[in-house]
Order: structure tokens, then sequence, then C-alpha cells
């Protein structure tokens, strides 16, 4: 019998199986339901109030956790309904489906492109398995994480890839709508769009190809962004996250290699198989590849997360490249021996970037946002206070701390992890002088959008707090900055602990080796 | 050819590229960041960044038959020890033991290499020796501690502090158990140990050193083998 799968199947069967690979990785050291999502909590902050009739097109009027409106609140409702589709699911448990969803489709997507552009199934290949095992560890972050730029990426990519195989409807579609989810990226879908309309109406004109200049515009632009950015940068905010997000040419050089190895020369050998076969996809896509590759050099601050779209092209092309060498290999084994080595090493590039980033988590044995003890206490706090009048009670604890518990347990802090200086102090206070009038001081932090009385303050005392807490003055006020990893109660913690019972205004109702949470009544 | 030249040097490049351009990982046990040098293997306390306790091979001697006793390594630098197998396998190791290791280092005809590997709640640090000639019988094992650190020994709610300032050997025998309470750390570690192991405590410039000489059985090992000794540290709750 001669049993053969047909190509498509096969495709799907290997990217299915790296996927599963890669999520075992990614996986092995924060095992569900542990979240690396931090950006996250935020959209859940905004749901959580428009559970409570705060609604507005304009996250910053619904959470003070916004600062900067990027986007609509559309994001914050699909999670919102997700949250309830998965309701069955612990805390994070949601978090943790949710990334791994998103992770596959990204996986999807990127071998979607690579056929869509070349109608190759290795390319499509290539292209699938860059997708699943490239983690970008700085800024972009593209594949593991549900978060608006990556979903508005992930609607351009496939909007692109529509629009390839005569899809035209569909890709205006998700081309436009990636607005709706970011405003950054969803511009970059708008401008995409209208470069294929005019790329289509000019064809049709005066018969004249835009796609077939387009690589050239994008080498130039190439050029032009690597001379902008050698003699200097361009800064237009004025804020510490901005300049801290603003990297110069040889850092970025560096993160892609880091990323990627060596392997990104293959990217150039793909340029020149675009540019000799003359295919009007292939060329479009070199163009969107380069133009978008220029965007990321420009020495602009956030520049970096436009590469969340730029890889799925970048991909495509490296994938042409690294396919038409392996084609001049005649023997399929060979050619199964060359995709093997090269599945290999990627697979050892993913563990490493994979290790990178998540040394920022590390939290006794395992890498998470959140930790054990953390999610018995918002269990507590979410039974004994979520029925209470919303923004009558209100959480207070370092930035981090805030971010997680308000999202967790619905009840409100004043910004999350993006907290006021004013706010900030008056916390650093309470630290550094446990007593009375701290503590009733408390009452005066006025959260930006829900105008209420406060009857009750929850203060929880965490190991972040504690190390927060210890932090020097310009770090206290840092937004930038936070304890972003779990930590436990230690020595200094709980002489802490005992001084705030003893001011008498303090209740402990809940404590672990992680937490201790304090009831103060307003008087 | 050029074309399958092309593939297999940008194959071998990029492999070449993921073994040297990329530190090496680190694991992590309870709030201890745990990562390999050429020449030791360390904690670092994540709670209190650059306060570490450390396996050294400088610190650490061999014991021959005849009682007599060589540091591992001593005086030399050892900046660069690994070999490109060593590189090749660090990431795959680091992931599918979840260990960190030293390179092998050979000084004055002893070889040697420190392997860390997380189980469950405790670190395993074991420390492979060979010599080239002589028979080994023993390693003398050293831990370095914080110089704040207390030592709480045989439960006893003795806690005895060591000042920067002492300089003298606490030798003792005995011993069950050894709990380390490192400032900010909230776990301690507990350091297993057998009866008739006498223990000496003295403090450094590094930091407290806890120091204790174990024999192997070696009835069957000949010179040139390597001979492994595994320390247990365990890391516990504890009540303040």
């Amino acid at each position: 019998m001669n049993f053969k799968i047909e190509k498509k199947y096969q495709l799907i069967i290997i990217l299915s199986l790296t996927a599963m690979v890669v999520l075992f990785v990614w996986r092995s050291d924060s095992p569900y339901p542990l979240s690396l999502d931090w950006d996250l909590y935020a959209h859940w902050h905004v749901f959580n109030a428009m559970r409570h009739g705060y609604i507005s097109i304009f996250p910053s009027h619904i959470s003070d956790t916004f600062l900067l409106n990027t986007y609509l609140p559309v994001f914050a409702v699909i999670t919102g309904v997700f949250r309830y589709v998965f309701g069955f699911l612990s805390q994070t448990g949601f978090y943790f489906v949710a990334d791994s969803i998103h992770f596959t489709l990204n996986v999807m997507v990127g071998a979607f492109l690579g056929y869509a552009t070349t109608k190759r199934y290795s390319v499509a290949l290539v292209s699938g398995l860059l997708a699943a095992f490239i983690y970008e560890s700085v800024v972009a972050q593209t594949s593991m994480f549900f978060i608006p730029q990556n979903l508005a990426a992930l609607l351009i990519v496939s909007g692109v890839a529509f629009w390839l195989i005569e899809h035209k409807k569909v890709a205006s579609t998700l081309l436009l709508s990636s607005f709706l989810i970011h405003y950054v990226i969803g511009v970059l879908g708008v401008l995409i769009l209208l470069l294929l309309l005019a790329s289509d109406y000019i064809k049709h004109k005066i018969k004249f190809s835009i796609p077939r200049v387009l690589p050239l515009v994008g080498i130039v632009t190439v050029i032009g962004a690597i001379i902008f950015a050698y003699f200097g940068e361009f800064n237009p905010f004025s804020s510490t996250e901005s300049a801290q997000l603003t990297f110069g040419l040889l850092v970025k050089m560096d993160y892609l290699v880091t990323w990627y190895s060596f392997l990104i020369v293959g990217y150039v050998v793909g340029i020149w198989y675009v540019l000799k076969s003359q295919s009007t996809n292939k060329n479009l896509i070199l163009g969107l590849s380069l133009g978008l590759l220029a965007a990321v050099i420009l020495p602009i601050p956030y520049s970096l997360k436009l590469f969340t779209v730029g890889r799925y092209f970048i991909n495509v092309i490296l994938g042409i490249g690294i396919v038409s060498l392996v084609d001049s290999f005649t023997h399929r084994v060979v050619r199964i021996l060359g995709f093997s080595i090269l599945w290999l090493i990627l697979l050892n590039l993913f563990i490493h970037n994979a290790a990178t980033f998540k040394s920022a988590f590390p939290y006794h044995g395992v890498v998470s946002t959140v930790s054990t003890y953390e999610l018995k206490a918002i269990d507590y706090i979410k039974e004994a206070y979520s029925k209470r009048d919303y923004g009558s009670v209100l959480l207070v604890s370092d930035p981090a701390t805030q971010h997680v518990f308000e999202a967790l347990t619905g009840i409100n802090s004043q910004g999350g992890a993006f907290s006021t200086n004013e706010t900030r102090n008056l916390i650093s206070q309470t630290y550094r002088a446990p007593e009375v009038d701290s503590l009733l001081q408390l009452f005066t932090i006025k959260d930006g959008i829900i105008i209420k009385d406060v009857d009750t303050i929850l203060l929880i005392v965490s190991g972040r707090y504690i190390q927060w807490q210890s932090l020097p003055d310009e770090k206290i006020t840092d937004q930038t900055f936070n304890v972003w990893a779990p930590r436990d109660l230690t020595a200094r913690a709980f002489e802490y602990i005992d001084k705030l019972e003893k001011t008498g205004v303090a209740t402990k109702v809940f404590s672990n080796h992680g937490v201790a949470v304090f009831e103060i009544n307003k008087p | 050819m050029l074309r399958k030249l092309l593939f297999w040097g940008l194959i071998v490049v990029s492999y070449i590229s993921v073994i040297f351009l990329y530190d090496p990982l680190s694991i992590f046990v309870g709030p201890f960041r745990v990562s390999s040098s050429v020449t030791n293997v360390a904690m670092e306390n994540t709670y209190q960044p650059g306060q570490y306790i450390t396996a050294s091979m400088y610190d650490d001697a061999v014991v021959f038959a005849d009682g007599t006793e060589q540091k591992i390594i001593s005086g030399d630098s050892f900046s660069n020890g690994s070999s490109w197998i060593d590189a090749a396998i660090s990431d795959m190791w680091y992931f599918l033991f979840r260990s960190v290791r030293t390179p092998e280092i050979s000084y004055n005809n002893v070889s040697s290499y420190y392997v860390a590997h997380v189980e469950n709640d405790s670190l395993n640090i074991t420390r492979s020796v060979s010599h080239m000639s002589r028979d080994i019988v023993g390693i003398r094992r050293t831990l370095v501690v914080p110089n704040s650190s207390r030592i709480l020994i045989n439960n006893t709610k003795e806690i005895r502090d060591f000042p920067v300032a002492e300089n003298k050997r606490y030798i003792t025998d005995g011993i069950e158990q050894i709990v380390i309470f490192v400032p900010e750390s909230p776990l301690a570690l507990q350091l297993p140990l057998d009866t008739d192991v006498p223990v000496a405590f003295f403090s450094s410039d590094a930091g407290i050193v806890i120091a204790s000489t174990i024999y192997f059985d070696n009835t069957k090992i000949l010179p040139s083998q390597w001979h492994t000794d595994t320390q247990q540290i365990k890391l516990v709750h504890y009540e303040f």
C-alpha cells in the first residue's frame, strides 16, 4: 500500500507538533495557571470598570491605569467576553489559554503568509517555523502574548495574505479592523490597505506595477533609515519610558542577531532570489518587509514595536532564501536533513531567548507574574469584598501588586502600576512611618476616574511591596520601574506587619508566606 | 554547488553564533538564581542582588590516600576554560536537566567540573574530581555564605553569628544539619550532614566559610577515574 500524506497535511502536522513543542518549552517553568502576561492585567482593569458602568471610547476615561489612548477599549471587551466564555478556569487560567491560542494563531498566520506569497508549502513551513521559534525577548514579544499590538499585527498580516489569494473584501476588513485594536499598528494596516488599493488601481489604469518598484523603494528607505540612525535619535516625548525605548542602530542589530542568530543572513539571500523572480506577490512582500525594517531602524521611541508586524514579512523573505538554497539538493533525504538541523537550531534559539526574557520573573522555581500565595489572597479578597459598592473599597500597595490585584480581584486601585506620584508618596510614608496618621492619610488618595467616598482601604503587604518600599526615592516615583516578579515575605516584612498591627487602625484579615492583607476603615 | 555551500555555511555559522554569542543561562531555586562560571557555581539571592552563596574550585581541595591535600585550583586565572562542546550543549543541558555546569578544568594534574542541579526545593551541587596519577580518597568541600548570615546548628536554637572580624575557626562534629539564614531571603538553606564529619566554620573577606571533608568509597576507583560528591542544599520556610 502506498501511503502518502498530502503536502498541506504534512505542513499542518509539522507546524502543530512544533507549536506543541514550543508551548511545552515556554510553559515548562510556568505551568497552568501561572501567567506571564503583564499587559493583559491593564485591559482587565478597563473591563472591570466597564462592568460597573464606566463606558467611554477612551480607555483613559474608564480606568486611570491608562495615561494615553493608543487604542479603543475594543480589546478589553474582547478579553472580557472570552473571560466569561472561559469562566470555568481559575483567575489566571484565562490568560494562559488566551496566550496559547494567540501563539497558535501566530504560527498559522506566519505559514499562511508564506504560502500566499509563494504558493509553496516549503516556504510556508519555514515561515511558520520562524513564527513559532523566533521570540523577540525585548519590546516586541510578538508570538507569546495576547495584547493589542500583537492582535493588530495578526489582523494585518492575515489581511495581506488574504489579499494575495484574491479575497480582497476579507483582506480589507481585517486590515481596517486592526485600527480598532491598536491605533499605531492600525495606521500601518490602513496604510498597507491604501497601498494595495492604489497598486490595483494604477495597474488597471496605466498598466504600471507598484510591487515591481517596491523593493527598490524599500532598499532606499532602509539605507535612509540607517543614515538617519547614524546621526542620532529623535524623541519628541519627554517620558523616561520613551527614552528607555529608543534604541541605537547597533543595539537593534544586536537584538536581531540575538533573536535570529546569523540565520538572518538568509534574509539577504531571500532578497536576491525575490529580485531574480520578478513575482508580483514576492516583490510586494519584500517591499513591505524592507519598509517595515526601515521603520524599525528609525531612531525614534517605540520603533521596535513595529517589528511585531515586520517580523512576518521578514520571515517569508528569509524562508524564500532558505528554501531556494535547500532546492539545490536533489536528494529528498538531504533536504529533510537540512530542515531538521534548521529546526534544532531554531529550538535552541527559542530556549535561549525565552529563558533570557523569563529571567526577569523568577519566583521560587517557576516563572510568573503572580505567585500562588498571591492567588490565595486574591481569592480571599474577591470572596470578602467584591460584593461591596464598586469604588467604596480601595486597594493600596506597591504599583506591581496593585496592578495584579486590581485585575484579578475586581477591586479598584489608584492607577494600578501607573499610580501618581502623590499616591506613591503616601504609600511610601506608610512604610517609613507605620503610624495611625500615615495610614489614615491613605483615604486622601484620589482615583482619577472613580470619584466615590472610600470606606475601606485594603493595604496589601506583599513581598514586592517590601522590596519596592526599600528602593531609593527616584525609583519609588519611576513609572517604568516595577518589582515584576512575585516575592515572599521576609523577616523584615514580618517586623513591619507587627508594627502595622500595633497601630490599632489596621486589622490583619488575611496572611500567608507571601501576602498580608490589612483592612483600614474610615474613622 | 554554490547554493549547497551557502546553505551548509549558513547552518554552520548560525549554530556557531548560537553557541558563542550568548551568555550562559541561569537556573532558579527558591529565591536564588544559580549560575556557573569557569571555576564555580554560585547562588545569587534575587531579593538582595549581589549576595552570593558560592561553591568554588579555588576554595575546595582533594585529599590523597596519605592524608595530604591539594587545592583543586589556585593562583592562575581561568578566564576561559569552556570548550565548544560545553557551549554547544549548555542550552539543551539547561532545558533538559535544569542544570548549570562549569567546564572541565585541569590544574596540577587535578581535573574537575561542578554541576548544580535543581530538584524540587533543593539544589544539588555535584563536584567531580580526578587525578592523573594519584588516588584521591576524599574532597574538602566548602560553601561560602554571606558574612551577615546567621547559622543555626543542630536545631539547638543556638544561633552563632560569625562577624567579619572573627579570625578563629569553630570546629565541631556530631552535626546532623545546619540551617543558614541569609539576610532578606524568605527561605533558609538547610544542609543535611553525616554526624561523623567534622565541620569547620570561619569568616573571610568573601563571607563565612563552611568546610567539611568527605571521604569517597574508593575501593574500586583507580587514578584518573572520576570521583563525585553531591552536596544537597534544601530550601525551607522558617518561622520568624
